[in-house]
C-alpha cells in the first residue's frame, strides 16, 4: 500500500471511461487508481482495473445498492487505517467496458487523502484473490498563504464610541469561519499606548454566516447590548469603546482561507475613541456640490460624518425630479445612471453620471436603510424612544439640487 | 477609491420594485423536481410531511416533498456518537469542513433531518440527511425531490465591479396557521425583518416583510435581529414569541401583520433572560397539561420557560438592574453542549451536543 499525490499530468492520458486496453479474457492483476478531473462535467473518479470482460458483465448485470457497492469498492475518508470505523465517502458507481468506477457525489478535496478499497471476493461472481488497497489524493490547491486583510470599514482615526459594526475584506476568499476567535480588541494604554489589554465581551456573539457571498468581507458587530444606553449590559459593563481612549483592533493570522490555508500575515488597525453619534442622518446636513450642464463633473456630497461603507451602495443615488409624482414613491423614477466612489473615510461621495448632465433640477435619494457604523438611519437614530406611532417609514428620502447652465 | 465605484441605477431600480407587490390574482407554483439549492439551512416541517428550507444564498425558500425518502427508516431516532464526523466521512470531508446547519424531525416518522454546508468559503455546497430510529443515516437525493418555491425579498441585486456585498442570513423558519415565517440578519443594515408567505405558494404572493421592533428598558424602540421563534396561541389570537440576543423574550400579535410596506411590527418585552448570550432553537412541547418552551442558547444553557404567564405578563419598560426578569424560566443544568435543537416526540426533544472541538452527538433527551 503507498500513498502517493496524483500527478495530473502523469495521469491526463489515463482519464476517461472506456478508453485505454480492452479488459483480459480471464481478468488480470487488480489496480485502483485516482483520475483527476477532465473537465467541470468530468469530476475526478477513481476506478479498479483488471478485471475481466465477464466479471464486468457480472457487475454490470447485478443491480447492486449503495451499501453492496460500498462493500465491494470502498473509499473512505484519511490514509493508512484511519476512519476506518466511519462510513464509506458516497457517490456513484458506474461499469464500463474497461474497469469499475466510482464518482464522489461531491469532488474530492485537493490535499485530502482517501483510502481507496476493491475486495474481488464481494463481486457477484466472486474471484479468489486478495483486497486491493491504495491510498490516494488529489495535489493541494495551495501550499503557500498569500491572503492578506486589506482593508477595514470604518477607517478613520477616530470612530464614534459608539461603532455598531466593522467590515474586514480580505484579499481572496475566505472559509467559512467566524471571527470571534480571530478578531480582538485592545485598549491601549500607558503613555505610548505600548501596552496592550484585552477588551472582553466587545462583540455580538454570532457565529453564523456574516460573509460577503463571495466571502471576501466579513462583517464584525459590536455587542449592541452593551453599546446601546440604559440596556442591563450597558449599565454593567458600559460600551467596548470609551471616549477618549486608544484601541486596537487584530486580525490573528491563523484564520483561514477558502483554501484552509492561514492568512499570509496578522493585521492592525490603530484608533482612537471619540464621542458618540447618536442622532438621526440628516439629509439637510450634507454639503452637495453641483456639477454644470454638459459636462460629466462628479457630484460630491460631503456627509456630517462617514456613513456605512456597504449600505451607502446600495441606498444613496440620484433621479430627475417631475417623476415622483407621490411624496414617498419610489417605482418608476427616471433614475440617473452613473459611477459612484467613497472618499476621506466614507464622508464624501462622488457621483459620475455615465452621461453629461442637462441643466434643471435633480434629487438627491437616500433610501430608508442608509445607516451610519453606529447604525444611525437617515431621519431615525439607532437609539429612539417608544413614540407609540405606528405610521410607516418612507422608502426614501429626497433633497433637490439644480444643475445649471454652462455660461 | 476604485473598489467602491459601482453603477448605482440597477441598485435603486431595484429596490424600487421591491416595494410593490404585482396585482394579480394568485396563480399556484407548479410542483417542480430536483431543486437547485445554493445553500440550506434552517429547516421546519409543516403538516403531511413538508420540509421548509431555506437556502439563504440562493435567496429562496423552498417547500420539499421527499417522497419516498422520508419514509422506510425505522421509526424514532437513535442516538448517533460523533453525528458531524459520520456526516463528513460520507461527503468526502473532514468534521472540521462541514456545518451542521439546521435539525428538523418529521413528526410523522419521528425521524430527524440534519442540513449540512460542505466545504469552505464561497464553495461551500448544501447536503440533507435523515436519521432513523435504527441510526442509520442516509443522504437524502435532492435531485430527485419535488418542490415548490418562493423568493425570498430583497437579494443581493447584481451590479456591476463588487459594490454589492449584501448577504442575508436566515436565523429561523417555521409554520402555522396557513402561513410559512421566517426571520433573518443581514451582512450589512443592522435590523431586524419578520418575512412571511401563505403556502401553497402562488405566484403572486412575495410575501410580507416587516421591520419588527420591541420596547426595551426606558422604553427604548429596539431593532435588532431575532434568532429564534414559534408562533404560538395566547388568549385565542395567533402570536410569534420571539428570542433576541442578550436575551430578551419578546411577544408579537399576528394580528398587527399587515402588508403595508414601512409598517411596524410591534412588540411586547415580557423576559429578560441575560446578557452575553444568543437563542439557538426554541421548541413548544406540553407536560401535565401545561405548555412550555425549551430553549437552546450559546452561553446560558437551555431554559425551560412555562407559557401560562405570557399572556398576562407585565410589559418589561423599566430599567432593571437585575440581569434576568419578567416571565420566570428555570435552567435545564442536565442539557450542556446543546447546539441543535427539535421536539422529537411528546416526551423527548432531540439534540446535536458536544463540546467545543469535540465530536457532536445526537441524542434524545427527555423533556424536562
Amino acid at each position: 500500500m503507498r500513498h502517493r499525490f496524483v500527478a495530473v499530468v502523469l495521469l491526463s492520458a489515463a482519464v476517461g471511461c472506456g478508453r485505454g486496453t480492452a479488459p483480459e479474457p480471464t481478468g488480470g492483476a487488480l489496480h485502483v487508481s485516482l483520475h483527476p478531473a477532465a473537465s467541470r462535467v468530468l469530476p475526478a473518479y477513481v476506478d479498479v482495473t483488471g478485471l475481466s470482460a465477464s466479471e464486468l458483465a457480472s457487475l454490470r448485470a447485478a443491480h447492486l445498492g449503495e451499501a453492496e457497492w460500498q462493500s465491494l469498492f470502498t473509499v473512505r475518508v484519511g490514509g493508512e487505517a484511519a476512519g476506518l470505523d466511519l462510513p464509506a465517502v458516497g457517490g456513484r458507481y458506474a461499469v464500463t467496458d474497461r474497469a469499475l468506477t466510482f464518482t464522489p457525489r461531491f469532488p474530492f478535496d485537493p490535499g485530502r487523502s482517501y483510502r481507496i478499497t476493491f475486495d474481488p471476493t464481494k463481486m457477484p461472481r466472486p474471484r479468489q484473490a486478495a483486497s486491493v488497497t491504495e491510498v490516494v489524493g488529489l495535489p493541494p490547491v495551495a501550499t503557500v498563504p498569500s491572503t492578506v486583510v486589506t482593508a477595514m470599514h470604518p477607517s478613520a482615526d477616530v470612530v464614534p464610541e459608539n461603532l455598531l459594526r466593522i467590515y474586514i475584506e480580505f484579499s481572496a476568499p475566505m472559509g467559512s469561519h467566524s471571527g470571534l476567535d480571530f478578531v480582538h480588541l485592545l485598549e491601549r494604554t500607558g503613555a505610548d499606548g505600548g501596552t496592550e489589554v484585552p477588551v472582553e465581551g466587545s462583540f455580538l456573539p454570532v457565529d453564523a454566516n456574516l460573509w460577503s457571498p463571495d466571502h471576501t468581507r466579513y462583517t464584525l458587530y459590536f455587542d449592541p447590548g452593551r453599546v446601546k444606553a440604559g440596556i442591563f449590559p450597558n449599565r454593567q459593563v458600559g460600551r467596548p469603546l470609551v471616549a477618549g481612549r486608544r484601541y486596537v483592533l487584530t486580525v490573528d493570522s491563523g484564520w483561514t482561507d477558502a483554501n484552509s490555508l492561514p492568512l499570509k500575515a496578522g493585521y492592525r488597525y490603530e484608533f482612537k475613541a471619540g464621542p458618540a453619534v447618536d442622532e438621526a442622518i440628516k439629509m439637510s446636513d450634507w454639503k452637495i456640490k453641483t456639477p454644470l450642464a454638459g459636462t460629466r463633473e462628479p457630484l460630491v456630497v460631503t456627509f456630517a460624518w462617514p456613513v456605512d461603507h456597504a449600505v451607502v451602495v446600495r441606498a444613496l443615488g440620484v433621479e430627475t425630479t417631475g417623476a415622483a409624482s407621490s411624496p414617498g414613491a419610489t417605482s418608476a423614477l427616471p433614475i440617473v445612471d452613473g459611477d459612484i466612489a467613497l472618499q476621506a473615510h466614507d464622508t464624501r461621495w462622488v457621483f459620475t453620471p455615465t452621461a453629461p448632465w442637462t441643466a434643471g433640477e435633480y434629487n438627491l435619494v437616500a433610501l430608508s436603510f442608509l445607516e451610519d457604523p453606529q447604525g444611525n438611519r437617515v431621519g431615525r437614530a439607532f437609539e429612539v424612544f417608544d413614540t407609540g406611532s405606528n405610521e410607516p417609514t418612507p422608502d426614501a428620502f429626497r433633497t433637490a439640487f439644480t444643475v445649471a447652465p454652462r455660461r | 477609491m476604485r473598489s467602491s465605484l459601482v453603477k448605482i441605477s440597477a441598485v435603486l431600480a431595484f429596490v424600487a420594485l421591491t416595494a410593490y407587490a404585482p396585482a394579480v390574482a394568485p396563480h399556484a407554483v407548479a410542483a417542480a423536481s430536483g431543486p437547485q439549492l445554493q445553500s440550506i439551512g434552517p429547516l421546519s416541517f409543516g403538516p403531511n410531511g413538508v420540509l421548509y428550507a431555506a437556502d439563504p444564498l440562493g435567496a429562496t425558500l423552498y417547500a420539499l416533498d421527499l417522497g419516498s425518502q422520508a419514509t422506510g427508516g425505522a421509526a424514532g431516532t437513535a442516538n448517533v456518537a460523533g453525528l458531524d464526523q459520520k456526516l463528513a466521512a460520507m461527503l468526502g470531508t473532514d468534521a472540521k469542513d462541514i456545518a451542521i446547519t439546521d435539525l428538523a424531525v418529521d413528526q410523522r416518522t419521528h425521524n430527524s433531518f440534519v442540513s449540512v454546508m460542505r466545504g469552505q468559503g464561497p464553495n461551500a455546497k448544501p447536503a440533507l440527511f435523515r436519521v432513523d430510529g435504527a441510526g442509520a443515516v442516509t443522504e437524502i437525493k435532492t435531485e430527485s425531490v419535488q418542490y415548490t418555491s418562493v423568493a425570498l425579498p430583497n437579494p443581493a441585486p447584481a451590479t456591476e465591479g463588487r459594490g454589492n456585498q449584501r448577504a442575508q442570513m436566515i436565523t429561523q423558519v417555521r409554520y402555522a396557521n396557513g402561513r410559512v415565517w421566517m426571520s433573518g440578519v443581514s451582512n450589512e443594515e443592522f435590523a431586524s425583518k419578520l418575512w412571511s408567505v401563505a403556502y401553497p405558494f402562488t405566484k403572486a404572493d412575495t410575501g410580507t416583510s416587516l421591520e419588527i421592533y420591541h420596547d426595551n428598558h426606558q422604553r427604548l424602540e429596539t431593532r435588532a435581529p431575532m434568532y429564534a421563534f414559534i408562533p404560538y396561541t395566547l388568549e385565542n389570537q395567533p402570536y410569534i414569541i420571539g428570542a433576541y440576543t442578550c436575551t430578551p423574550l419578546v411577544k408579537f400579535p399576528v394580528s398587527q401583520l399587515t402588508p403595508n410596506t414601512g409598517s411596524k411590527f410591534r412588540g411586547t418585552t415580557i423576559g429578560e433572560f441575560g446578557a452575553g448570550n444568543r437563542p439557538i432553537d426554541m421548541i413548544l412541547y406540553k407536560k401535565a397539561g401545561k405548555d412550555f418552551i425549551l430553549m437552546a442558547n450559546t452561553s446560558r444553557g437551555v431554559m425551560k420557560v412555562p407559557t401560562d404567564t405570557f399572556a398576562s405578563a407585565t410589559p418589561l419598560t423599566m430599567p432593571s438592574n437585575q440581569e434576568t426578569a419578567g416571565v420566570p424560566f428555570e435552567k435545564i443544568p442536565s442539557m450542556v453542549g446543546v447546539m441543535q435543537l427539535d421536539l422529537l416526540d411528546a416526551t423527548h426533544s432531540v439534540v446535536l451536543q458536544g463540546a467545543q472541538g469535540q465530536p457532536l452527538n445526537l441524542q434524545s433527551v427527555e423533556l424536562p
